[in-house]
């Protein structure tokens, strides 16, 4: 079983957690160019190291939760609920 | 073993009035409500108040009090940008009552049941069997409970067992409460049992997975004796 921690219920199996994808800076949708908004939607760094993910916590909490994830050993360095930052 | 005894039961209490409330954690509703992320505390108006997340709370009463719960909650947050939705019929509901209820619910589910991490009144989200379930563990008291009646009797014959404690299908957690508040002295099941607790988890899965959940404790109990009520 491979654990995620939670900030809010703890180590949970990782099946309860549902992955959203790399983390990015959201543009002002009333200034974006079409090319900015495309990188915002569609364009990741899919790094081979440390990552910022957003996950679900889909059968826990059902909080998005910031990870920051190495993708190649599957280390966590540093996790936070992605709505108020912290853990409750 | 010379007598195999019902250690653990299982009801269906899909019944019950359940409402899903969902609020800001710092606001008023919030504030009203007064339970902390990871509990569930018996409120002053017959309803178990279940803080399932930290911006999510889940209320459980009796079958026909959904529609006042609803309206009640709503004015505690009068104003304020809250979802008050009564969910009864979108939900199914089980409890697992019974000396061996936790080593029954172990083999479904990845977390710690013993007391120092889930004590009574203590409640998580989690997969049971594959299922995303709220698990409450309301343990079973003297006063929420009604001694073994005929209605109560598990069914396939099995004899009843005068001051076998065994939570009663017909019973809501209103009368239950109420008798909660008047004190144990006069449900003190027959028999001179002691004020002890039973171990007791409410089960809340979408309403589509009331079969399949039923049918994994009915799996997972089977060893223990398990009885549905
Ligand atoms: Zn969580």
């Amino acid at each position: 079983m491979v654990l995620l921690p939670c900030p809010h219920c703890g180590p949970r199996d990782a099946a309860e957690f549902g992955y959203v994808g790399e983390r990015a800076a959201r543009p002002d949708p009333g200034a974006a160019t079409p090319q900015q908004w495309r990188g915002y939607l569609y364009l990741r760094r899919n790094p081979a190291g440390w990552a910022d993910e957003l996950w679900l916590h889909r059968a826990g909490c059902g909080r998005y939760l910031a990870m920051s994830r190495h993708t190649v050993t599957g280390d966590i360095r540093a996790v936070r609920d992605a709505a108020t930052g912290g853990a409750d | 073993m010379a007598e195999v005894s019902v250690e653990v039961s299982a009801t269906d209490c899909t019944d019950l009035a359940k409402v899903l409330v969902r609020a800001d954690p710092g606001g008023a509703l919030a504030a009203a409500l007064d339970v902390p992320f990871g509990r569930a505390v018996r409120d002053g108006n017959d309803a178990l108040v279940v803080r399932t997340a930290p911006d999510a709370w889940l209320l459980l009463a009796a079958a026909d009090l959904a529609t006042p719960l609803v309206r009640r909650v709503e004015a505690l947050g009068a104003g304020e940008f809250a979802s008050v939705v009564d969910v009864t019929h979108g939900h199914a509901l089980a409890r697992l009552t019974g000396t061996t209820a936790a080593v029954v619910l172990a083999k479904l589910c990845a977390i710690d049941l013993a007391d120092p991490a889930t004590p009574d009144g203590n409640t998580f989200r989690s997969l049971v069997a594959g299922v995303a379930v709220t698990v409450v563990r309301d343990d079973a008291r003297p006063g929420r409970l009604t001694a073994g009646s005929a209605g109560a009797t598990p069914a396939g014959g099995r004899d009843a067992r005068p001051g076998r404690l065994t939570v009663s299908p017909t019973a809501s957690l209103a009368s239950l409460d109420r008798s909660d508040a008047l004190g144990s002295a006069g449900a003190t099941p027959a028999g001179g049992r002691d004020a002890e607790r039973e171990r007791s988890y409410l089960l809340l899965c979408d309403r589509s997975y009331r079969q399949y959940l039923r049918d994994v404790l009915t799996d997972a109990g089977e060893e223990f004796g398990l009885a549905w009520t």
